[in-house]
């Protein structure tokens, strides 16, 4: 074939440009640290890496809901942990005051000893965390138990004090976060019974026996609450751990389809800017030559 | 009977011939670099024999025609070669500007936004009750509607820039074609002289090169050395002159009209086909998936809105979340942009109630777009892909034909192409026989010389 300086001159350009061109892409992964930096880099992988993107982003997110609901169901757990031993003093004194031989002093004495725990439960059953009432079930705005003025009587938010608050926390999962003032206190049952017990020691009787058998029915269904808010808290610290390491799968993972090969692609650099010299120097020899250089010079 | 002055003659008819040849060498080498030339040469030709007692005598040489040297097939694999790439390289660069626009993979591109406007509703069932994370929702519903305007106002403009570029493109198109009809007429001219036009034909086919990058070309050759060239079945030059086009937009399309016909031409390729292919069919295309994304949200993000109930006293409901129905008008409702209490977080009016943000959540994972198979973040990311691939083919189908057409050139200039080595030879040869011929016509006064001394 025969060949002409112009096409000499344009496939050396030509291959110069090429070899320019992928050295150009190389130190752009190499630079961002990243094979695809526009769709069109990878098409395919584009879309993996939108979908990684959106898992690693929720389960950021059930990170951040898992960490909410923990401290919610810490404060929980405490608040009833608290209420037990109320619970426990309630019973000890209903122990003594059962006694019978009790002059009506020591019986003033229990009944504002009973007046004060009852105090100390309703503050308890209206505990917030993070500015919301943790035992008004879904009204949590709204303060879910009311010890009248005179202290003669507890009331429950007329709006409801039930309903489970349910939190994601992983794909698929919602997980009940909170323990409504009906399951953990029986409504007001429990502040009914230490108004009973209080109003009676005032007037000098004495607390009944069916009464001490209530207060241990209410320690054990306080338990059992207790007994929730922990399960909710272990549930949340395993989920906890299974987030952290499901980020750390996805991200794996997304490294994979979108991180550069820093290695590989350093080598392949290499390889084309020797390749590029190359040319450049068989180019710098080749393109002067013609006939031109020799002729008349003998 | 040949005498000296014969001797002359030939000798004189070499000085011209090969002087002729050395002009035309000289133009080659003065046009090594020039765009389309076609490098020439000079037939030489024996004289006519005279016949002499002794037989017949040749009487020197003569310099016949002057040729450009080109190869009509490859000029045609040329012009056919040329338009796909015209067109692939065109849509790269648009289809460059669109995926600009939608910046994925990135951590601020739609997708992204559109993560963060879901996790804001997670955010929200987790807390429906703090104010905190309902000003978050609205900030990220922000955040998504303005991502939507700046993606879907960037893909509307590279769109009307194209009708722009459409103008300049059938501008430079009309000027080629009523070129290469006016060179038409000079080459037919000359071809009826019996004379090669060669630096005619080689501007015209310059032209046509030209013109077949725009778009595609059929190009027959009338036997006169003159051609008729046909855009999308329409004649547009021959030597009976120009047909201009002109475009027309009819609804959202551009349609290319040659001369005064009502039909519209065809034009399927070259980079006038790959803005049109671009202007009429993609980005609409791409304009409608990323509308059908806002406008998926819009209503499912609403239906599911305003069934619930919002945390003001008393509770609001039936109130939609977004306004608008596309890309370009998506906005947050200024009713919770206002007040963020009316975000309904609650299915029951309840403060704690998260069970519509749970919802809303979970409408990432819901297969609503497409008949029921794609979640709307797949449905976007399907539509980013699909422009990623659209350059990606575009891209390969360009560097894939841009071989094709440095072969075809390295092949053309093969033929037609000036070297300087095989000009230098000539050059050589052409000045031995010079010189040679003179020291013939030396030889021949020293025998005049010699004679008429004789004479005396």
């Amino acid at each position: 074939m025969r060949v002409t300086e112009s096409s000499i001159a344009s496939s050396f350009l030509y291959n110069i440009n090429e070899t320019n061109e992928r050295i150009t892409q190389e130190q752009t992964e190499l630079a961002t640290g990243k094979a695809v930096n526009k769709v069109s880099d990878n098409p395919q992988a584009t879309g993996t890496i939108l979908q990684l993107k959106s898992l690693i982003s929720n389960n950021t997110q059930y990170q951040q809901n898992t960490t909410e609901a923990q401290s919610q169901a810490q404060a929980t757990e405490s608040a009833l942990s608290s209420f037990t031993n109320i619970m426990i003093s309630l019973k000890g004194i209903l122990a003594q005051a059962t006694n019978g031989t009790l002059s009506s002093e020591d019986q003033q004495t229990y009944a504002d000893q009973v007046d004060q725990l009852l105090g100390q439960g309703v503050d308890l059953a209206n505990t917030q965390s993070n500015g919301v009432y943790i035992f008004g079930g879904t009204n949590t705005l709204q303060q879910p138990f009311t010890l009248a003025a005179d202290d003669s009587s507890v009331t429950a938010n007329p709006n409801g004090i039930t309903g489970s608050i349910q939190v994601p926390v992983n794909e698929g999962i919602n997980q009940t976060v909170n323990i409504d003032g009906q399951q953990a206190f029986q409504g007001t049952a429990i502040f009914n019974l230490m108004i009973q017990v209080r109003d009676a020691l005032q007037s000098g009787q004495s607390p009944t026996t069916a009464q001490a058998t209530s207060v241990d029915t209410y320690i054990d269904d306080v338990a059992n609450a207790t007994g929730k808010a922990g399960a909710i808290m272990q549930n949340l610290t395993a989920n906890s751990t299974m987030l952290s390491n499901q980020q750390t799968q996805l991200q794996q993972l997304l490294s994979v389809q979108q991180d550069s090969d820093v290695a590989a692609v350093t080598l392949k650099m290499n390889q084309d800017q020797l390749d590029l010299q190359a040319a450049l120097s068989s180019g710098a020899s080749v393109l002067p030559a013609t006939l031109l250089n020799f002729l008349g010079k003998t | 009977m040949a005498g000296l002055n014969d001797v002359m003659n030939s000798a004189r008819s070499a000085l011209i011939a090969q002087q002729l040849a050395l002009e035309v060498t000289s133009n080659n080498v003065a046009n090594a670099n020039t765009q389309g030339y076609s490098r020439q040469r000079v037939d030489f030709e024996e004289s006519p024999s005279v016949p002499t007692n002794y037989g017949l005598l040749g009487t020197g040489v003569t310099a016949d025609n002057i040729g450009g040297l080109r190869d009509s097939m490859i000029d045609q694999q040329f012009w056919g070669a040329s338009d796909s790439n015209g067109m692939a390289t065109t849509q790269e660069t648009i289809l460059s500007q669109v995926e600009a626009a939608v910046n994925e993979p990135s951590d601020n591109g739609l997708s992204e936004t559109m993560n963060s406007f879901f996790s804001a509703f997670q955010s929200l069932s987790a807390q429906p009750d703090q104010s905190a994370a309902r000003n978050n929702v609205v900030q990220q519903g922000q955040l998504l509607a303005q991502s939507f305007h700046s993606i879907q106002s960037s893909i509307a403009q590279s769109q009307s820039n194209i009708v722009s570029d459409v103008q300049s493109q059938l501008a430079n198109i009309n000027q080629l074609t009523s070129d290469i009809s006016n060179l038409d007429v000079k080459i037919a001219n000359a071809t009826s002289q019996g004379m090669q036009a060669s630096d005619l034909v080689d501007q015209r086919d310059l032209k046509i090169d030209t013109l077949s990058g725009l778009v595609k070309v059929n190009v027959s050759d009338e036997g006169d050395g003159s051609v008729m060239v046909s855009v999308g079945g329409a004649l547009v030059a021959s030597k009976s002159g120009a047909v201009a086009l002109t475009s027309n937009i009819t609804g959202s399309q551009i349609q290319i009209f040659a001369g005064s016909s009502t039909q519209p031409t065809q034009i399927t390729s070259g980079e006038l086909g790959g803005d049109l292919q671009c202007y009429n069919t993609t980005i609409p295309g791409y304009l409608s998936s990323l509308n059908a994304t806002a406008n998926a949200l819009i209503t499912q993000v609403n239906t599911l809105h305003a069934a619930g109930y919002g945390i003001d006293t008393p509770p609001t409901t039936g109130v939609d979340f977004f306004t608008g129905t596309s890309a370009s008008d998506i906005n947050v409702n200024s009713a919770v942009v206002n007040d963020p209490n009316e975000i309904a977080a609650s299915s029951d009016g309840t403060a704690g109630d998260n069970q519509v943000a749970l919802a809303l959540a979970n409408l990432q994972n819901q297969p609503v777009m497409n008949g029921g198979t794609q979640t709307i973040p797949q449905y976007y990311a399907s539509f980013v892909s699909s422009v990623g691939s659209a350059i990606d083919a575009a891209q390969n189908t360009s560097s894939n034909q841009q071989l094709v057409i440095n072969q075809l050139q390295t092949q053309r200039s093969s033929v037609s192409g000036v070297s300087i080595d095989e000009e230098m030879t000539n050059l050589t040869m052409f000045q031995n026989a010079y010189q040679a011929a003179s020291e013939v016509v030396n030889v021949v006064d020293e025998l005049m010389q010699t004679l008429i001394t004789m004479v005396q």
